[in-house]
């Protein structure tokens, strides 16, 4: 292989892994701000099981998110440098404002949601997660303001064979960016939906004790996953308004990725089929009482098997935008081919080995802990703990008898 | 106008020394300063809440060497590729461990993952000290050093210190953060990177006019240099008085006295590779006017977590 290949399979490789991670993180984080909002209203002891539950599982998820985007972020400097040369100077913009003003915001905020149960008062600590989903979103539009500027370079002069920031509004406002993100955003929430929905019906299946909070939990999914997949399905056929016509050609079969379109098309309509229908199976608590009890949980099972889906379906996505962009890096501008760093194939290989192998193994090892904590149910949960728990057995804290 | 750009960076990557270094420095010494599992466990909760505060700064001084600095990121990540990916690989490993460790009772499971953030703890500053030694030697603008200026005597002398100083900063981070009964734990630890640290920046002292390094500014490095083990003797002092608070702000001195030492040495190589001033508009428009609010956010997130760990503290890691 060479140096170009080994380039892109690395990029490709941080990309979907870093993406299998933030796709949960953001489906998560504004159902758990709005389950805590309710406990924060209400003060019932179930709202709050709910949020801790649901917010552990959001934040051992998000661990990976955060290495995983550790890598991302040397990406372009280590094997794109032509592309730094060339674009450096309008495409960094919003990815240092990404970094500045979003990311490091959410990740502040995140640690002292995490450490600040029972410390801070409930208002304030409410209002942090909330501020935890803005930034996190602020980080998205951002990235997909970067991203959005390679599928169609808007905004920008080149001179003396560098680009440099023209019209810093129409970067701000391309469809190639809005679009996406306007698709990403519910493809968030229906695969946190669809995992939330997964994680129930295992409960459901194993006879749990604690039938109302997967009630509950069920409730907010549903709703959640139906009214999303509605956009995630709309949204997605708007971008057909300005694909590039290599882009089109992917979609009209032939290449290595066509198959990515189909997959995308077929998943999201089923989804929407099954929320809307899911969504009747409320009325009455139908969804684990229904009869016959063999069907009832034949559908258990379907959803507890099919929960990894939606992550192959948004690792189409990318596979479909990103290799349909080919040969281009920046379209119609810049090549791949002249964009990469011209190391030696044994080092970036090296390195391809490297990083492979640590996020196959700590992927497999975070979604091993998140299965853990998930089938544990709302009994001795970890986020808000004061150390004491059925798994410590010796008190963390002195003073604590 | 472009030194307030190279200001900003250094505010960055100051504000990482200070605050990630006492989480490497910790890390290093999670299992020699906590002796068995459960005082292990209290390290984890002392630096728990800094852990993502803290690694930001360094996400965002590579955000704005991308967006100020493209010419210089290039550059710098094409040159330093292996030790930049060791970089990435152990920080890496060293979140991961410590987000990993108590997830599961085996004690198996969390003496591995320990294992894991003490080495990756000590590999990531290490890696970063490297980086520094390399870029006073002179950052190329095309290709790679040699091997002998990547990893030579001179650039591993500055990984060394840059291991001893955060070493240090960690081991008194944790005597400030830990309940009172414990903080003698830290004692032994203290001493030996205080000595270990004034040694080697001793030896930087001798060695940067004998390798030669074609630093543009010597004049202000060196100062840094005296100032770095002035507050070293010093933080070593008040330790031993307790003075807890005003020892870390002397190690958070040291800590972050090698990356400033390399910048202001560095400087005019560095101002090499800014971007354009559109870009630095557009930028001084975005980001400049957040930064009081990153800087404010921050404070409140060491103002909530000012005391010492104690019942009634979040216990996660």
């Amino acid at each position: 292989m060479s140096v170009l290949d080994l380039s892109r399979l690395q990029f490709a490789l941080t990309a979907i892994f870093h993406f299998l991670f933030v796709v949960l993180t953001l489906g998560l984080a504004p159902i758990v701000a709005f389950l805590q909002t309710r406990w924060a209203v209400t003060g019932k002891e179930i709202h709050e099981r709910l949020t801790r539950f649901w917010g552990q599982l959001y934040i051992v998820n998000y661990a990976m998110g955060i290495v995983v985007g550790l890598a991302m972020e040397f990406q372009f400097g280590l094997h794109w440098s032509g592309l730094m040369t060339f674009a450096g100077d309008v495409f960094g913009a919003p990815l240092a404002t990404e970094t500045l003003v979003a990311f490091f915001l959410e990740s502040t905020f995140l640690g002292m949601w995490i450490f600040g149960w029972g410390r801070l008062n409930r208002w304030v600590h409410t209002t942090l997660i909330w501020l935890v989903v803005l930034t996190a979103y602020l980080s998205a539009y951002w990235v997909m303001v970067a991203n959005g500027f390679l599928q169609d370079p808007v905004g920008h002069v080149v001179e003396n064979g560098v680009a440099r920031i023209d019209d810093f509004g129409a970067l701000l406002t391309n469809p190639q960016a809005v679009g996406a993100l306007l698709h990403i955003v519910p493809v968030c929430l229906l695969t946190g939906s669809v995992v939330m929905v997964g994680i129930c019906s295992w409960h459901f299946l194993r006879g749990t004790p604690d039938v109302d909070f997967f009630r509950r939990s069920l409730r907010v999914a549903v709703v959640v996953g139906a009214v999303s997949s509605v956009f995630a399905v709309g949204n997605g056929y708007a971008q057909f308004g300005y694909l590039t016509d290599e882009k089109s050609q992917v979609f009209d079969g032939g290449h290595w990725v066509s198959f990515a379109w189909p997959l995308m098309e077929i998943s999201g309509t089923l989804y929407m089929m099954i929320f809307f229908g899911l969504a009747f199976f409320l009325i009455k608590n139908a969804f684990d009482r229904a009869r016959p009890a063999w069907l009832r949980r034949f559908w258990h099972r379907f959803y507890v098997w099919t929960l990894p889906w939606p992550f192959v379906v948004v690792a189409c996505g990318w596979l479909l935008r990103e290799v349909g962009r080919q040969p281009w890096v920046v379209y119609g501008e810049l090549t791949t081919a002249e964009a990469v760093s011209d190391h030696a194939a044994g080092t970036v290989l090296t390195s391809l080995v490297l990083f492979g192998l640590l996020f196959a193994t700590l992927a497999v090892l975070d979604w091993w802990l998140i299965a853990r904590l998930a089938r544990r149910g709302p009994h001795d949960l970890v986020l808000g703990s004061d150390g004491i728990g059925r798994e410590e057995p010796e008190f963390v804290l002195a003073g604590k008898d | 106008m472009d030194v307030l750009w190279l200001g900003l960076l250094g505010l960055l990557v100051t504000g990482w020394s200070v605050l990630d270094g006492a989480v490497l420095g910790l890390g290093a010494s999670l299992r020699r300063i906590g002796r068995d599992g459960p005082e292990r466990r209290l390290l984890l909760t002392a630096l728990g809440p800094f852990l993502l505060g803290g690694e930001v700064w360094l996400v965002a001084t590579f955000g704005i060497l991308i967006g100020a600095f493209p010419g210089l990121e290039k550059d710098l990540l094409s040159a330093y590729y292996p030790v930049v990916v060791g970089l990435v690989a152990s920080w890496i490993l060293r979140d991961i461990g410590i987000w990993f460790r108590s997830r599961r009772p085996s004690p198996s499971w969390r003496r591995g993952w320990e294992r894991v953030v003490v080495v990756a703890s000590t590999t990531m500053p290490f890696a970063w000290g490297l980086l520094l030694g390399n870029v006073v030697q002179g950052v190329p603008t095309d290709g790679r050093p040699g091997v002998e200026t990547l990893f030579g005597p001179y650039s591993l002398l500055w990984g060394a210190v840059v291991v001893a100083v955060f070493t240090l900063h960690g081991a008194v981070f944790a005597a400030l953060r830990l309940p009172p009964g414990h903080r003698t734990r830290t004692a032994v630890t203290v001493r030996r990177s205080g000595m270990a640290a004034l040694a080697l920046l001793a030896a930087v002292a001798v060695a940067t006019p004998v390798f030669g390094a074609g630093l543009d500014r010597p004049l202000p490095a060196a100062v840094l240099g005296v100032a770095a083990a002035a507050a070293v003797l010093l933080a070593l002092r008040l330790y031993e008085r307790g003075r807890d608070g005003w020892a870390y702000v002397c190690t958070a001195v040291a800590a972050a006295a090698p990356v400033l030492a390399a910048g202001v040495a560095s400087a005019p190589r560095l101002l090499d590779g800014l971007a354009t001033s559109g870009t630095l508009d557009l930028l001084a428009v975005v980001v400049a006017p957040l930064v009081p609010v990153l800087l404010a956010v921050q404070a409140w997130m060491w103002w909530t977590f000012r005391h010492r760990v104690g019942v009634g503290s979040a216990v996660f890691f």
